[in-house]
């Protein structure tokens, strides 16, 4: 469990890019952090993982603070950033060298892992590509089996076989037990996958809900007249019509977009909330 | 629940991390420098030259060496994306520093004084079977090598504190610094003889001729023999584990 209570951060003293921030974040769910470029989901991810410390509040990462730092802390999460360095080492190497820092490491998984994503463990790690280079880490986070695993922009640079493979390896490892964030502005990438979602703009939370939650209460659907829509939240134009997204009125289920879902709660923000709040309180 | 400040089996690993990612570098250095002494040695072998080769070299290696190899230890904090790394990495900043400190202190030294020694068997086989003269015996043990030693070991915590410490060219800032704090604490002990002694002075800076020429034996002995050795007690056993408790704490703000 992660609780985010009263946050506050900014790299400058003057602009805070966090202010009175909470978040709470339960076990057994792939989490999508998304947002606009500088929303703030790096830094979040790092706040969480205690590469930074908050000015004010307080963070609790299963019961551990992340700014002490602490290796039993440390050896239970495992942050996969969107730009790394690599050793001059061969992943059979890195992995005889890392592996033993991360008690609950299953090397069988990591062959698979690697196997699976077409890497070599003789290859040398920094001879590889940036998006092979992503697999290896990609394929030694998801076996570390930490309680906490971030990924930050996870599928940059992984081509498109690539990307499906990690939906389905990064679904497959999931437990009751386990907290996935995964933050992406690619969000096409991460369909399917996270759920819940929570949308990040100017270091706030605008939106933080179970998909479940999200069918019930908006309706998509594609249109091909504009006047066909009705009282929309949000409609772009696609080849052949439009693409909206209305209040669900009758009920029915829809196929969540969440390229679509995010542009509507990014401009139409107090619509969007009113209605959360409104059905959330009715529930 | 392990220690959260040390642990056998964790140190054992980020040691070895330590040492394997950073050979690679290391050993091309190591290399390099004794090519450069073979060559060297061949040149004054040739001219029969230079006897104590290696009580000169020797220190240049291992001081020099050591020193540059000690300011680069805590390079990987400066950059953005190795930060992240070493800073995820699960130990505590106990074991980061330890290990980096064993790794450039006692692990350069033995590692050091191990391959000098094995090259001086080799070149003085070379300079005897060639050119028909030896250069003297290295031994780590005997002669002043034992003083070059327990100088590196004393002076570099000093080097290790900079790399904590200063960003971008630890070695040339922590000479600088250096430099500095011996010239503002020669100010001091000039202005505190000048203010103690004040009546052997007969100018700011001129000393009196009879005081000149009268020296106090008391004096003289005290600064020979008593003062050395407190000098070398104090820098051992309270200067440099001061410098290396500052050096910890360093670490642990540059981590915040």
């Amino acid at each position: 469990m992660i609780k985010i209570n009263d946050l506050s951060f900014g790299y400058k003293k003057r602009k805070q890019l966090f202010q009175s921030l909470d978040l709470e974040v339960a076990p057994g769910n792939i989490y999508g952090l998304l947002g606009k470029n500088g929303a703030g989901k790096t830094t979040l991810l790092k706040l969480i993982s205690g590469l930074l410390f908050p000015k004010n509040g307080a963070i609790n990462v299963m019961d551990f603070g992340p700014q002490d730092r602490l290796p039993d802390f440390l050896a239970d999460i495992y942050l996969i950033p969107e730009e790394f360095d690599v050793p001059s080492i061969s992943i059979n190497a890195f992995h005889k060298l890392y592996a033993p820092f991360y008690p609950k490491f299953n090397s069988n998984f990591f062959d698979t892992y690697l196997s699976e994503f077409e890497i070599d463990k003789t290859w040398k790690m920094n001879k590889l590509s940036y998006g092979q280079k992503k697999k290896v880490l990609l394929s030694f986070g998801m076996a570390t089996n930490v309680s906490l695993l971030l990924l930050d922009e996870p599928t940059n640079g992984l081509d498109i076989p690539s990307k499906t493979l990690f939906r389905k390896l990064l679904a497959s490892s999931i437990t009751d037990e386990r907290i996935f964030i995964i933050s992406t502005h690619q969000v096409r990438d991460v369909t399917n996958l996270i759920d819940p979602i929570i949308i990040l703009e100017d270091g706030k939370i605008l939106f933080h809900e179970f998909l479940e939650s999200v069918t019930q209460k908006l309706y998509f659907q594609t249109y091909f007249q504009e006047n066909e829509i009705g009282e929309v939240l949000y409609n772009e134009r696609v080849p052949g019509g439009y693409l909206a997204v209305t209040e669900n009125l009758n009920g029915y289920d829809s196929e969540v977009d969440l390229e679509i879902l995010f542009n509507a709660v990014v401009n139409n923000k107090e619509k969007i909330q009113k209605l959360f709040k409104k059905e959330a309180h009715h529930a | 629940m392990r220690n959260k400040y040390l642990n056998g089996s964790r140190f054992l690993q980020l040691f070895k991390v330590e040492f394997i990612s950073g050979y690679r570098n290391f050993f091309i250095a190591t290399l390099a420098t004794f090519a450069f002494l073979m060559f060297l040695i061949i040149i004054m072998a040739k001219d029969h030259d230079f006897e104590d080769f290696h009580g000169i070299w020797y220190p240049i290696v291992l001081l020099g060496g050591g020193y540059l190899f000690t300011s680069s230890i805590f390079s990987e904090l400066n950059r953005e994306h190795s930060r992240m790394t070493y800073l995820s990495l699960p130990a505590s900043a106990f074991e980061k520093y330890t290990s980096k400190f064993l790794i450039t202190n006692f692990g350069y030294l033995i590692f050091t004084t191990l391959v000098y020694w094995l090259f001086t068997i080799l070149s003085n086989a070379i300079s005897e079977a060639y050119f028909n003269f030896s250069f003297q015996q290295f031994n780590p043990f005997r002669e002043h090598y034992p003083i070059i030693i327990l100088i590196y070991i004393t002076t570099h915590s000093i080097f290790f504190l900079g790399s904590i410490a200063f960003n971008r060219f630890a070695v040339f800032k922590t000479f600088l610094s250096i430099l500095v704090t011996y010239l503002i604490l020669a100010v001091i002990l000039y202005l505190g003889v000048r203010i103690i002694f004040y009546n052997i002075f007969d100018g700011f800076f001129h000393v009196r001729q009879d005081v000149l020429y009268r020296p106090n034996d008391q004096l003289i002995h005290f600064l020979e023999h008593s003062l050395a050795k407190i000098s070398i007690y104090i820098s051992c056993f309270i200067i440099t584990p001061l410098i290396l408790a500052a050096g910890y704490f360093k670490l642990k703000e540059r981590e915040a």
